[in-house]
């Protein structure tokens, strides 16, 4: 029984590198029928910080040098030393922390689990990977679930959307006005749909480009009358001055009959009046604010490793024993099977049926008591290379 | 019999409180505290709770809201079967956690404040159908007033955490603005119609009863009537745009002040209104 990965992720290769190795949804079916050959049992797992290689043999070795020159062919890569390779527990414990975020470019991010899953769908699995992968998905649950590890927002945009709903009970039937379609504004438009939100007002310089934020669009000085309508503002956009003035938020909130208002200032020089904070009812929030929140909760995560790394460790040692325990179980039944059917033949020439009833009782109790010690030593000592290994090659059981 | 049943079912209501409320402790402090447990636990608090009172109306054939004690139980109890409702409906889980320690602390001090009194419990002759309404739509009342107070702590402390600009070490435990708001807004309406309610069948009944206008000066009803009259100015505030939200929040918070103060006046001052 072997399990090993070899692969490379954000900390190994820069971009360049990543992107050459990595393997769209329509070329993996084809990238794993063609790195079958290097083992029974196959994940291939390919994400935008890293591509890695699973192999799994529930009766050899795998060789992981071979697999990696393999992956490396297919994509037409050099392989320079970029790549790490890990075998059995260390792999383990490698795929369980991939799967709860904790290798991830931003700390306990949990869209890795879906790519998670989806690679072991599209993956030649068997007996190995399929208790392996499940076991990770379900550590991965643990993981987020028993620690902060996913707490908070990560990045701006992230965090922009968890404040306004701190404020509003749902995002979906707030309206969002966005000025400036930029990168951020792109960005963040992503991190409130993700979190429910529809209804969007786009206010930019070029119209086309507000068109490709979707939502309505205004012109940059039809800001102040559509101000009312909206429950969340996000600005980001170069501008010398701010362009949403303190008055133009009080009159809004008049006709808003004080329903609070969150701005999300993202623009460097700041794009809204910074005393608009003091207004009742209305939450300003600017760049540094934003960030300030995004390191705490980096902080905050960092201080969770611990917890996590327990559950990894502790849900490795259980995994790589109810495996190691699986095979041996396999072998002690296989070498019973194998002493039977070696006393059968013999009790096979005898004709008399008395007689050969009472030879096979015996032949059974002799065969137990030999192999009650064997039985009881390979269970107390069941790592592959040790005892376990031996009685496999000595008698050739599979 | 039934004494020790009622006994036994409030003790154990207790119990159940303090453990809800020790919970309560660790989901502030560390957010760690699970919440079908604790919703399970406050469950079988008010589930003892009410068997106590059932069974001590059912012994002795009154409505079981005669004396400090009684009421303390019955307030606080309907208190928190409201809170348990609203988080199972809407999840509102700090709600929950927020009105437990005050049942678990008012209960036992309306008992100690009974026994302290020196008046036996439970002695009074049963009420008719028309009082017994009013207790039930005044205490009804006064629960949802006490969830208004919380709800308007949880959205203080919520709004608190926005302004500092802080990632929120409490946000992920408290519900958004908008919700608390709502919650305290359904809370003082809903609070302020029973006390209406509570109020009317109150002067019914007194006109009825007593020939002499003296029940009308009484401290009681005249700190309930401004308890009524408090709450129905912070209804007319909430409906002004420049009211909404902290201002009418707090406004409702203060109101509170008149809830105790009527409390108050029932235990020490009334001649008329006051509990066994």
């Amino acid at each position: 029984m072997s399990i090993a990965v070899v692969g490379v992720n954000h900390r190994r290769a820069p971009i360049e590198v990543r992107e050459r190795l990595a393997f769209s949804a329509t070329e993996l079916p084809g990238a794993v029928e063609r790195l079958a050959v290097e083992a029974p049992e196959i994940v291939l797992l390919s994400t935008c910080n890293r591509t890695e290689l699973y192999l799994g043999d529930a009766e050899n070795g795998v060789d992981a040098d071979r697999a990696r020159r393999a992956l490396c062919a297919i994509k037409g890569v050099e392989d320079a030393g970029i790549f790490y390779t890990f075998a059995e527990r260390q792999a383990v414990e490698h795929l369980f922390r991939v799967t709860a975020g904790l290798d991830a470019m931003v700390l306990g991010e949990t869209q890795i689990i879906g790519q998670v899953r989806d690679a072991y769908q599209a993956g030649r699995t068997g007996r190995v990977f399929n208790t392996l992968f499940q076991r990770a998905l379900h550590v991965a649950g643990r993981v987020h679930s028993e620690t902060k590890i996913s707490q908070g927002g990560a990045s701006v945009p992230a965090v922009a959307a968890r404040l306004a709903e701190r404020i509003f009970d749902s995002l979906e039937r707030r309206r969002m006005l966005v000025v400036g379609a930029g990168e951020m504004g792109v960005l963040t438009v992503a991190a409130f749909g993700h979190r429910g939100l529809k209804d969007m007002i786009v206010a930019n310089r070029t119209h086309e480009r507000a068109a490709a934020l979707g939502g309505r669009t205004i012109a940059l000085d039809a800001i102040d009358a559509t101000l009312p309508e909206a429950d969340i503002v996000v600005s980001c956009i170069e501008a010398e001055r701010p362009i949403i003035g303190a008055d133009a938020v009080n009159r809004s909130l008049r006709t808003r009959r004080g329903d609070p208002m969150l701005l999300i200032d993202l623009g460097v020089p700041r794009n809204i009046d910074p005393a608009i904070a003091r207004i009742e009812n209305v939450y300003l929030f600017d760049i540094d604010d934003l960030q300030s929140i995004v390191g705490q909760t980096i902080l905050e995560r960092q201080s969770e490793i611990d917890s996590t790394s327990s559950i990894i460790l502790d849900e490795a040692e259980q995994f790589m024993t109810m495996l190691n325990n699986a095979w041996v179980e396999d072998i002690i039944r296989q070498l019973r099977d194998h002493f039977h059917l070696i006393g059968q033949e013999e009790v096979a020439k005898t004709t008399d049926p008395k007689l050969k009833a009472e030879i096979e009782d015996r032949l059974r109790r002799v065969i137990n008591k030999l192999l009650h010690s064997p039985t009881v030593e390979l269970k107390r000592d069941f790592k592959p290379g040790t005892p376990a290994e031996i009685v496999r090659r000595m008698f050739g059981l599979k | 019999m039934s004494l020790t049943i009622e006994t036994g079912l409030m003790y154990a209501g207790m119990v159940l409180y303090i453990v809800a409320a020790l919970m309560s402790i660790r989901y502030f402090s560390t957010g760690n505290a699970s919440l079908g447990v604790g919703r399970a636990i406050v469950l079988g608090a008010v589930a003892c709770h009410l068997g106590a009172l059932v069974v001590r109306g059912s012994r002795e054939g009154v409505f079981p809201a005669q004396n400090l004690r009684d009421f303390g139980v019955l307030t606080l109890t309907l208190m928190t079967a409201v809170a348990l409702t609203l988080d199972l409906a809407k999840r509102l889980p700090s709600l929950l956690y927020g009105v437990v320690p005050l049942a678990a602390i008012g209960i036992p001090l309306a008992g100690v404040i009974q026994r302290s009194s020196g008046a036996p419990a439970g002695e009074t002759p049963g009420p008719s159908v028309w009082t017994g309404l009013h207790i039930i739509a005044t205490t009804a009342g006064y629960a949802c007033f006490l969830i208004a107070f919380v709800s308007g702590i949880i959205y203080v402390a919520a709004q608190r955490e926005l302004r500092d600009k802080s990632g929120g070490s409490m946000s992920s435990r408290l519900p958004s603005l908008e919700t608390a708001l709502r919650v305290n807004f359904a809370c003082v309406l809903i609070g302020f119609l029973l006390l209406t309610a509570g109020i009317l069948l109150g002067y019914l009944y007194a006109r009825g009863e007593f020939t002499d206008a003296a029940w009308r000066l009484d401290p009681k009803v005249i700190f309930t009537t401004a308890t009524w009259l408090c709450y129905g100015v912070v209804l007319a505030l909430t409906l002004r745009p420049r009211w909404r939200g902290r201002r009418a929040v707090i406004a409702s918070m203060v109101s509170f002040v008149s809830v105790i103060l009527t409390l108050w006046a029932s235990l020490a001052w009334t001649q008329f209104h006051q509990y066994p």
